[in-house]
């Protein structure tokens, strides 16, 4: 068997382009996700004549307008990191966490008002399931949106180079600021496919 | 600059950070260790699939026989030596899933598109070494799993591999749609996190991480065909997860996503409302593209070794390049196909037939085009051409009839019969296949630094290629008499009777075919620790992964990484003293086989280049 | 030529297709393995000799790209006319087709005749029980009349509309004869209409076959038995049919009746439960045989 006989000297040297640009890819495979579930209900209801045919509860109106709070809080980290500002950027990113905890909580007051008012995730009527998929999946991104954001934030307080630390914040901005414009698009899709 | 002489190794002994057996070998995070680890996977589950196709071979050869060998390996699946119906449909089911998904996905692409993607775009690593980690585990995970579920009460997953609903659905339509289902759904979005994993990262490498001089149009064919394999499956396996988790709330929780109207015996069972015929779709719309997605990476694979054996530039560098790319895009709106006769709107079959027939014509370009490359040429034949060549030859034979089947009037009487089995299996699996074992061959001296016997080689290449025409091309001709495909036994319908011969041929050359594979099993495993040590550049390749030691390094080139001064095809080049001009080769080194059409529009050069001409070859400036 | 004749009038326009197809592939295919193989013989290795440097000629694959392409086009074309034709039927209400309703099941096919009025009636999977096993129902007019039957038979050159239909999974009503393949899907009804054009005695004798019969298979992946689901066809001269069809019984039965409120017709009681008795063994009896043959 082949064996090592030395190792290269340059440590491979840290590039963040090509991984953040995996992230977004990764961005790009989970719209297509997505856009899967989406067409699938467009299909159904096109072809049943009907969609969800519900008002949807108000909790998840509470709830766009708090994730897209928390996206606001997480540019204004960026920010602060950018002017190299550490204590408010580590505030700021408390926040988003905390409005993104906020936001899943709402998540649940929104199915259980659903679930109260009858229209139960087992459902005769796929497109009702489906307004539970949709944003039971969007809530499985939120989950790894706030293990970035908590990983951006761990990194500032463990204070490691600069650039590392950018980088870190730049993967939570995209991802976080992806799963927000993706609920809204999707909480949009769902008004307009009633 | 640097040269292929990059050889000139300078040992700095400082910066050595020490690997452990585990970091080397398990968990590394060096691109050409994970390329072993998925090859060695690939290879297994290969064996396992091959196995398994032997066995439900053997029940259609010898339907009323018994095997009492079958009793004691298999146990209650085989109870009186004969394999039962139940498990003939889980053999099926598993041998094409594992074929398809673990062996020509993970292992083709995962195997060269890691090895390769670094080492020819000049790069130290993949873009996220972690992730690529990851990728093969969680490749590995779903082949645990899926193989774990021939060990429950129910058996594996039987609904065949494209796994419809409401057979895959409902438990009670077939056991194996109990748990092992469950378990190749699971196994399944394991596999797809692997490939997105993996796709991602290979893709990031290729646009952000080439070396200086290695524009787009300097890059091997291998390289352009992983990097829209990646594209593809980063556009299409997020729908079949999307369809996957609609498939397992289905069976798990009891939404009626695909199910409604069904009754089983007199139970009536809740679900309304829901399509099966969506499944389909949403399985399509992934199943095409990953048909490309096994057959593209094959087909880099062969148009570089065809090159290089055949001492020649590819044919039609570009057309090769806008193929793939015609491809990559038609691939995504032909999933049709698939449905012709599923009662889908006649409308959109047509649509579909129109999409179908246009792909056929990228297809087309690239069988031409590896023709015209073997003509004049110089051809040597290494293990690795031989291969190539086999697969062109199967991917014409098995190509020309998807041409019928993707007329949606013919395929109403091919549709699900023999046909498909023949068209599929040599267009995908052989053709596939055979890229994939050129592969090998060719890159085994880069793998492991040394060379596998050749005499074995051509053994293997010719059992194989013979046997593998013996077993699927007869196919065709059952399927063009009406016979359906995963038929247990040919015993009950008549007109089938005749066919009982053919079947006793086919199954005895899979046999064949199966222990030629042996030989090539020996040959690797042996040829690891003792074959003949190889070169650093053992077919006079012109490619950048030749320049690296043959020792594995990590980070790849010991000093820096080498620049890119033209294509990868100067094979030959007149004028030149040797037949193959390596890529780091800048052109002021090859005065006497320079052509102008090399410096792309670049005036300074061509003027030197004039005036050198003018002093040594003035004929050569009047081209 | 390597099909077998095609029995049904779609199934010519189908075959000459298939024949352009196959004699344009077998050219192809013959074409470039003679050229790749004597390529590799005639170019195998020799020292003394250098490759022609050849990177490119972009009239010469302009060339295969439109020959291929003008090629395929031209079988489009034809395919998707022919397509039409097939699934485009135009109703024509002088001369309605014959209409059948074909069933699919776990591991068996349902045959019914719509009976006097022409119309097969409704049904609904929810209706289904032991003695209903169709979920026929009843409360339409329409149903009362339809007749069961144990094999399919069809009178030639008469159009034959089949409503396709599926009780649990999935299952493909494929008869290679007539070429036609079509999935039977749950909850969603399939169509396929075609005409016959050749008897089962004339197959006798042009095949010099004296067993030959027509064949329905079971062509989609459904379980177990999917193997073994068949069905005899018969395609018979118009007298035979109407012959045949005043012997087959109606799905209507006494116990029925009464599921469905209907009035039940006065008969002497011992009788009524007779029939009834054959009629409700019968689905398990028919599943033995097919399970045998
Ligand atoms: C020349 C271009 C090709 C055309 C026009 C074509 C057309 C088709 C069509 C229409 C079908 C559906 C047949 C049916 O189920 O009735 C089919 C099946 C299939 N094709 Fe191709 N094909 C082509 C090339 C390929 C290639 C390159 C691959 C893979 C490498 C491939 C792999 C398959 C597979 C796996 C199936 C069967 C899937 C299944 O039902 O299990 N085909 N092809
Ligand atoms: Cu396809
Ligand atoms: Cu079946």
């Amino acid at each position: 068997m082949v064996h090592t006989i030395q190792q290269n000297n340059a440590p491979l040297e840290f590039n963040a382009k090509p991984r953040k640009f995996a992230m977004w890819l990764f961005v790009v495979s989970s719209i297509i996700m997505f856009g899967g579930f989406t067409s699938y209900y467009l299909v159904f209801s096109a072809a049943k004549g009907k969609g969800h045919g519900l008002v949807l509860p108000d909790a998840f109106m509470y709830s766009t307008a708090v994730l897209v709070l928390s996206s606001v809080f997480l540019f204004l980290a960026a920010r602060a990191l950018r002017s190299k500002q550490l204590k408010q950027q580590q505030l700021f990113l408390w926040i988003t966490v905390i409005l993104g905890i906020a936001f899943a909580y709402l998540q649940f007051q929104a199915w259980t008002s659903l679930y109260m008012s009858g229209a139960v995730l087992i459902n005769n009527n796929a497109a009702i399931s489906m307004i539970y998929l949709l944003s039971g999946m969007h809530l499985l991104h939120i989950v790894a949106g706030l293990a970035f954001v908590v990983s951006a934030l761990i990194s500032s307080y463990r204070n490691v180079e600069h650039a590392k630390l950018v980088y870190r914040q730049d993967i939570a901005s995209i991802f976080w600021h992806f799963i927000d414009i993706l609920w809204i698009y999707l909480y949009v899709f769902l008004l307009l496919n009633s | 600059m640097s040269t292929i002489s990059t050889h000139d190794t300078h040992h700095d002994d400082h910066g050595h950070h020490h690997e452990t057996f585990l970091t080397k070998y398990v968990f590394s995070q060096d691109h050409k260790m994970i390329a072993k680890q998925f090859l060695i996977t690939g290879i297994i589950m290969a064996v396992i699939a091959m196995i398994l196709s032997i066995l439900f071979r053997i029940q259609l050869a010898w339907p009323d026989q018994n095997f009492p060998l079958l009793e004691q390996l298999l146990g209650k699946w085989a109870e009186g030596g004969r394999i039962k119906p139940d498990f003939y449909l889980a053999l099926v089911t598993i041998h094409g899933t594992i074929m398809v998904f673990f062996v020509l996905t993970a292992g083709l692409s995962g195997t060269f598109s890691n090895l390769l993607i670094p080492l020819q775009v000049g790069a130290r690593d993949m873009a996220s070494p972690f992730l690529n980690m990851l990728s093969y585990w969680f490749f590995f995970a779903a082949c645990v799993i899926m193989m774990s579920s021939f060990f429950i009460q129910t058996g594996p997953a039987s609904a065949g591999w494209t796994v419809y609903p409401p057979l895959s659905a409902v438990p009670k339509a077939i056991p194996g749609s109990g748990l092992g289902m469950t378990l190749w759904l699971i196994s399944m979005i394991l596999f797809v996190a692997s490939s997105l994993m993996g796709g991602i990262n290979y893709v990031s490498t290729i646009l952000n991480m080439r070396t200086k001089g290695m524009d787009f149009w300097k890059m091997p064919l291998t390289i352009w065909a992983f990097f829209l394999t990646a594209v593809l499956g980063i556009l299409s396996f997020p729908v079949l997860v999307a369809g996957v988790v609609l498939l397992i709330f289905d069976r798990s929780v009891g939404t009626s996503f695909y199910l409604s109207d069904m009754v089983f015996g007199t139970q009536i069972m809740p679900n309304e409302g829901g399509s099966p015929i969506l499944w389909q779709h949403l399985f399509w719309f992934l199943g095409h593209p990953e048909v490309y997605i096994v057959i593209m990476p094959a087909m880099g694979l062969s148009s570089e070794i065809i090159a290089v054996n055949s001492r020649k530039p590819i044919f039609g560098y570009h057309a090769m390049v806008y193929s793939l790319i015609g491809i990559t895009v038609l691939s995504l709106i032909v999933w049709g196909h698939h449905m012709f006769v599923t009662g889908m709107n006649p409308f959109l079959g047509g649509v579909f037939m129109i999409t179908t027939l246009i792909i056929a014509v990228p297809s087309a370009v690239k069988t031409f085009n590896w023709l015209a490359t073997l003509w004049k040429g110089n051809i040597r034949f290494t293990p690795g051409m031989l291969f190539a060549i086999g697969m062109v030859s199967f991917f014409i034979s098995g190509g020309l009839t998807g041409i019928w089947l993707g007329n949606a009037t013919l395929d109403i009487n091919l549709h699900d019969t023999y046909f498909v089995v023949a068209h599929f299996h040599l267009v995908m699996g052989s053709a596939a296949i055979f890229g994939m074992l050129a592969g090998v061959y060719h890159w085994f001296p880069k793998m492991f630094g040394r060379l596998m016997d050749s005499k074995l080689a051509y053994l293997h290449f010719w059992v194989t290629f013979v046997c593998t025409y013996l077993v699927f091309f007869p196919l065709h001709f059952l399927g063009l008499d009406g016979v359906p495909r995963r038929y247990y036994a040919f015993t009950e319908f008549e007109f089938m009777h005749k066919w009982m011969t053919v079947n006793k041929l086919v199954t005895w050359s899979a046999i064949v075919a199966g222990l030629a594979q042996v030989a090539f099993l020996f040959n690797f495993f042996y040829s690891i620790f003792r074959g003949k040590r190889a070169p650093q550049n053992p077919w006079e390749s012109n490619t950048l992964e030749w320049t690296t030691p043959v020792e594995r390094i990590h980070g790849n080139w010991p000093g820096e990484i080498p620049t890119v001064h033209r294509w990868p095809y100067d094979y030959s080049k007149p004028g030149a003293e040797s037949d193959f001009i390596p890529q780091t080769v800048p052109f002021s080194e090859t005065m006497s086989s320079n052509l102008f059409h090399d410096f792309e529009g670049n005036a300074e050069a061509e003027q030197i280049q004039r005036e050198w001409n003018a002093k040594n070859d003035p004929s050569k400036n009047n081209e | 030529m390597i099909l077998p004749e095609a029995a049904s009038e779609h199934g010519k326009k189908i075959d000459q297709m298939f024949e352009i197809t196959l004699i344009l592939t077998s050219i192809v295919f013959i074409a470039t393995h003679i050229v790749l193989f004597i390529f590799t013989y005639i170019y195998r290795y020799n020292k003394a000799r250098k490759a022609y440097y050849y990177p490119h000629n972009n009239m010469i694959e302009r060339i295969w790209t439109i020959v291929p392409a003008l090629v395929l086009t031209v079988l489009v074309l034809m395919g998707f006319l022919t397509w039409r034709s097939i699934f485009h039927k135009v109703e024509d209400p002088n001369n309605k087709p014959l209409s059948v309703e074909v069933t699919s099941s776990q591991f068996q096919w349902d045959i019914r005749y719509p009976g006097k009025d022409g119309i097969v009636g409704k049904k609904n999977y929810k209706l289904v029980t032991s003695t209903n096993n169709l979920g026929i129902d009843f409360s339409d007019r329409n149903s009362q009349d339809d007749l069961v039957a144990d094999e399919i038979v069809l009178p030639v050159n008469k159009a034959v509309r089949f409503t396709l239909g599926s009780k649990d999974v999935i299952h493909s009503f494929y008869m290679p004869h007539f070429r036609i393949q079509l999935n039977t899907v749950p909850g969603m009804p399939t169509y396929f209409e075609f005409t016959p054009t050749i008897t089962t005695d004339e197959m006798k004798a042009k095949t010099g076959d004296p067993n030959f019969h027509y064949v329905l298979l079971c062509s989609k992946i459904c379980g177990t038995n999917h193997f073994n689901m068949q069905k005899v066809v018969r395609i018979v001269s118009e007298k035979e049919y109407e012959e045949w069809l005043t012997n087959q019984k109606p799905y209507l039965t006494d116990d029925l009746r009464k599921a469905f409120n209907l009035p039940v017709p006065v008969t002497e009681p011992a009788k009524a439960a007779d029939t009834t008795a054959t009629a409700s063994v019968k689905p398990s009896i028919e599943n033995q045989l097919a399970l045998k043959k």
